[in-house]
């Protein structure tokens, strides 16, 4: 057996060389064709998984929605509308944001007072158990009812899964950031628009742009003085550093270092998160404080 | 034929465990046990991917020059990698969505080319497949442990489902979880401790087994000696 | 058979339990009075003025933390050397000392299964499976810290100095207010509220025993008195840290950033208490300088530019781990040994 082999080496003929190169090809060639065979039964099925997920989704943001369309696909937006009897409830934007371990997929819902309605994660592949844990109602159910200039509220990451929270909470900051007038969408398809009845809340921080509070803004360096589509505001009376509630003294609020990323990290432990660790615990007066003291400063 | 079978599998699963004997593959193994239902989707694709590849691998065996093995088992390991990848993304969503890119990670997995090296390349198609059966359920086993401790540990719940909802919770709703054992500091800790878990028993069941046959050989000597002796006596 | 090689027959015919290893050894006969034991007492000694200060500032739970802590580890010890079946060393305050140093470093609000947990990993996990006393790898008490950082919403509970939290359970937002420590404050890029003086003296929010930097380096000052420690690491650790805040300061004036870097967070308790373990750090003179630059250079380096505020843990860690290639720096020449002359070509 040996000396056979022996002898074929040796030869190191071009005949040997085309029987490696001739069997290896015949392997690959096998190989791609049961793949492709696979490939095509299954093709269907997973394009449906994708495209049922996010209809899915849609609705399930949309509860009392009863069908999802696709607006508009274009590379860098893809947005959903909802409908339902016909009319337009509110529109979804798909966002993908780079999260830990991949990028995490997920349907942000804004409805047609331009607030957050909800938001779904479609997919991820976050570290099971850990950064897997954005993927719960308690976490996501935060972003409920923050508007363009304040799409994140502030939201406090899940400890231990840092990174993930805050690609979710960019997630929602982005789906804000695209503009979308929803009478124009509705001219365009041929519905009527639903309005939401709005919350207090929501009506007063709509007309009155929260720019002071910087925080949710993500895009880091563009300053307050940005504006969305929301006509009618004032855009030079803005003071990038909001104060803390007075009486404290021992709060610094500034950016970390100039990263976002500490915003949302109990982990980085700033100075920032326990200021609104302070406010949570307040029970929310604090907050509403704030909001008023903005509001007297813009009059 | 059956006990060569029977053979073979508590090799695959015992004697010759690819995790906890030979510790091979352990990167799937630390990163896909945080929950038992993820390790038993990942055992279950290891042993698909192993019971095809090695049983291509035997068929083909002969023709495959030695040169170009290696290339060849490549090839035909990720062909199956990609079709198993490709019907879990079909038909079970939820398994791909917890697994992630885990599933594409199998091709590297050394198991896999270490059986095919080792048993495949050399024996018929049918024991082939029967051993990669066998070592990819020694492979789940492993897993399953692991998973099972870092579940029950890091979440206070067992048996959860895929997206991460429902199991049987354990120590009670207070069970704040321990969520090291979730994260790899956790797995290989776990890791580290099952596998001596493993290792103990193993060597007292040797030790018992060794014990049991010098009694044996003792009573045989002791017999022969008795019996000399009685007819000896009976000489006298 | 049981071992225990401290026993040996005496005339009387039994074991005597008293009787103890004659050691046979040449001139010049001098016996350090030394011992486990009595380093151990100094180390205690030396970390009560700070840990006191902790329970005064902190409320009277740290003591309660404290103890939980000590005899978790004391307990954990004996319990694992009975079972390996070697001889129980609890009456050298080895695990006493770990206890101490783990309840330092926790803040005073966490539950209190987080000191006996960290116990376990202290004790059972980085001493006893790797050998028992002098044979772990890195320190037992700063990795069970960093072990329990994955409870990071337990860890993270600090509160101002004042705050007393004197009840058994705390719960959370009710007795006390969350306070920003100075290092997150340093971190985010500003001179935190505090003055110089309240850092020094200790008027801040930390864990329990890592705040008050005069009675640490008092502490520290007694050990190098008492020669259990050399002045190599903590000089080379802190000084390290305060050249490197100084040249490259984050805010402020870089004298004060200095100062404030240095008496912020656990630098000064891990410099002159945890650094020094005697099994982790480096033998020789050259091997400690260049083990306490490494120290302060990450720990900077995780301060700077790190996900965590505290960069003295995973510093102290990682050159732990390098201690066995620094030992063999600066080895001193054995008598007769010539270097080997390189080849001339």
């Amino acid at each position: 057996m040996d000396k056979k082999e022996n002898l074929s080496t040796n030869e190191t003929s071009p005949k040997y060389l085309v029987k490696l190169v001739a069997v290896l090809t015949a392997i690959s060639v096998l190989v791609a064709a049961i793949l492709a065979a696979v490939n095509f039964f299954t093709k269907g099925k997973i394009a449906d998984n994708g495209s049922k997920a996010k209809e899915k989704a849609v609705l399930s943001i949309f509860t009392s929605g009863d069908e999802s369309r696709l607006y508009k696909k274009s590379e860098n937006e893809e947005i959903y509308l909802a409908y339902k009897d016909g009319g337009i409830l509110g529109y979804c934007v798909f966002i993908s944001s780079s999260g830990f371990s991949g990028d995490i997929d997920m349907m942000v819902g804004i409805s047609s007072d331009y607030t957050t309605a909800g938001v779904k994660i479609v997919s991820m592949s976050e570290t099971p158990g850990v950064g897997s844990k954005t993927n719960s109602d308690e976490f996501l159910s935060r972003f409920i009812g923050g508007n363009h200039s304040d799409p994140v509220k502030g939201c406090d990451a899940i400890s231990g899964a840092t990174i993930s929270s805050k690609a979710v909470a960019e997630g929602v900051a982005a789906a804000h950031g695209i503009n979308i007038d929803l009478e124009t969408v509705a001219a365009e398809v041929g519905a009527s628009v639903i309005q939401n009845v709005p919350e207090s809340d929501a009506e007063e921080t709509n007309n009155e742009p929260d720019e002071t509070e910087s925080s949710a803004d993500v895009d880091d360096g563009e300053d307050a003085n940005t504006e969305d589509t929301t006509p009618d505001e004032p855009s030079s009376e803005n003071d990038p550093e909001p104060e803390p509630p007075s009486g404290n003294d021992n709060y610094v609020y500034g950016e970390v270092g100039g990263d976002p990323s500490y915003r949302y990290g109990r982990y980085a432990e700033t100075a920032e998160n326990q200021y609104r660790i302070e406010i949570s615990r307040s029970e929310e007066t604090a907050e509403v404080e704030t909001d008023d003291e903005d509001e007297t400063e813009e009059e | 034929m059956k006990s060569n079978v029977g053979k073979q599998f508590k090799d695959g699963v015992i004697a010759n465990n690819p995790v906890f004997v030979q510790l091979l593959g352990m990167c799937p193994t630390l990163a896909t046990t945080t929950a038992v239902v993820n390790a038993l989707g990942m055992g279950a694709a290891v042993i698909v991917v192993l019971m095809f590849s090695n049983l291509f691998i035997s068929l083909l065996r002969k023709i495959i020059p030695k040169q170009v093995r290696i290339a060849s088992y490549i090839v035909i390991i990720s062909g199956f990698v990609t079709a198993v990848e490709l019907i879990i993304k079909a038909f079970f969503p939820s398994i791909d969505a917890a697994l992630g890119l885990f599933i594409p990670l199998i091709v590297v997995n050394c198991i896999i080319l270490a059986r095919a090296e080792a048993f495949a390349s050399k024996n018929r198609p049918m024991p082939s497949m029967i051993d990669g059966i066998a070592t990819g359920a020694g492979f789940t086993f492993a897993l399953v442990c692991v998973a099972f401790v870092r579940e029950l540990l890091g979440t206070g719940k067992i048996f959860a489902s895929a997206d991460g909802t429902g199991g049987l919770s354990v120590f009670g709703g207070g069970y704040p979880g321990a969520p090291i054992f979730l994260l790899p500091a956790g797995a290989f800790l776990t890791l580290g401790f099952v596998i001596a878990a493993v290792q103990k028993i193993a060597s007292v069941i040797d030790k018992r087994s060794q014990n049991k046959k010098t009694a044996e050989a003792s009573e045989t000597a002791c017999g022969v000696a008795r019996d000399l002796s009685y007819n000896e006596d009976e000489d006298t | 058979m049981k071992k225990d090689s401290n026993k040996i027959s005496t005339s009387d015919g039994g074991m005597s339990a008293e009787a103890e290893l004659l050691q046979v050894s040449s001139s010049p006969h001098m016996k350090a009075r030394a011992s486990t034991r009595s380093i151990m007492i100094d180390v205690i000694i030396a970390l009560l003025p700070a840990y006191i200060w902790g329970i005064c500032v902190f409320g009277n739970r740290a003591l309660l933390i404290g103890a939980v802590s000590v005899i978790s580890c004391a307990a954990f010890e004996g319990i694992t050397q009975f079972i390996l079946r070697r001889p129980v060393t609890i009456s050298d305050f080895s695990a006493c000392v770990t206890g101490l140093l783990l309840a330092m470093n926790l803040p005073v609000t966490v539950p209190l299964w987080i000191p006996v947990v960290g116990a376990f990993f202290a004790i059972v996990v980085v001493k006893q499976l790797f050998g028992g006393i002098g044979k772990n790898i890195v320190n037992p008490a700063l990795a069970a810290r960093v072990f329990l950082f994955s409870w990071a919403s337990d860890m993270t509970g600090f509160v101002k100095a004042g705050d007393r939290v004197n009840s058994l359970a705390v719960n959370s937002g009710a007795d006390v207010t969350a306070s920003a420590t100075p290092l997150a404050s340093l971190n985010s890029g500003a001179l935190p509220s505090e003055t110089i003086s309240d850092m020094f003296v200790g008027n801040i929010s930390g864990s329990i025993g890592e705040v008050s930097a005069i009675l640490l380096l008092a502490g520290g000052i007694y050990l190098l008195f008492r020669k259990t420690i050399t002045w190599h690491i903590p000089v080379s650790f802190i000084g390290t840290v305060a050249v490197i805040t100084y040249l490259f300061p984050k805010a402020g004036d870089s004298f004060d950033f200095m100062l404030y870097e240095i008496f912020a967070g656990g630098l000064m308790l891990g410099a002159i208490f945890m650094a020094t373990d005697y099994a982790t750090s480096p033998l020789t003179s050259a091997g400690r300088v260049i083990y306490g630059v490494g120290c302060g250079v990450i720990t900077v380096s995780i301060r700077y530019f790190g996900g965590y505020a505290e960069g003295v843990s995973f510093a102290v860690l990682i050159m732990n781990l390098l201690t066995w290639y620094l030992d063999n720096l600066g080895m001193p020449k054995r008598f007769g040994e010539t270097v080997k002359k390189k080849k001339e070509s």
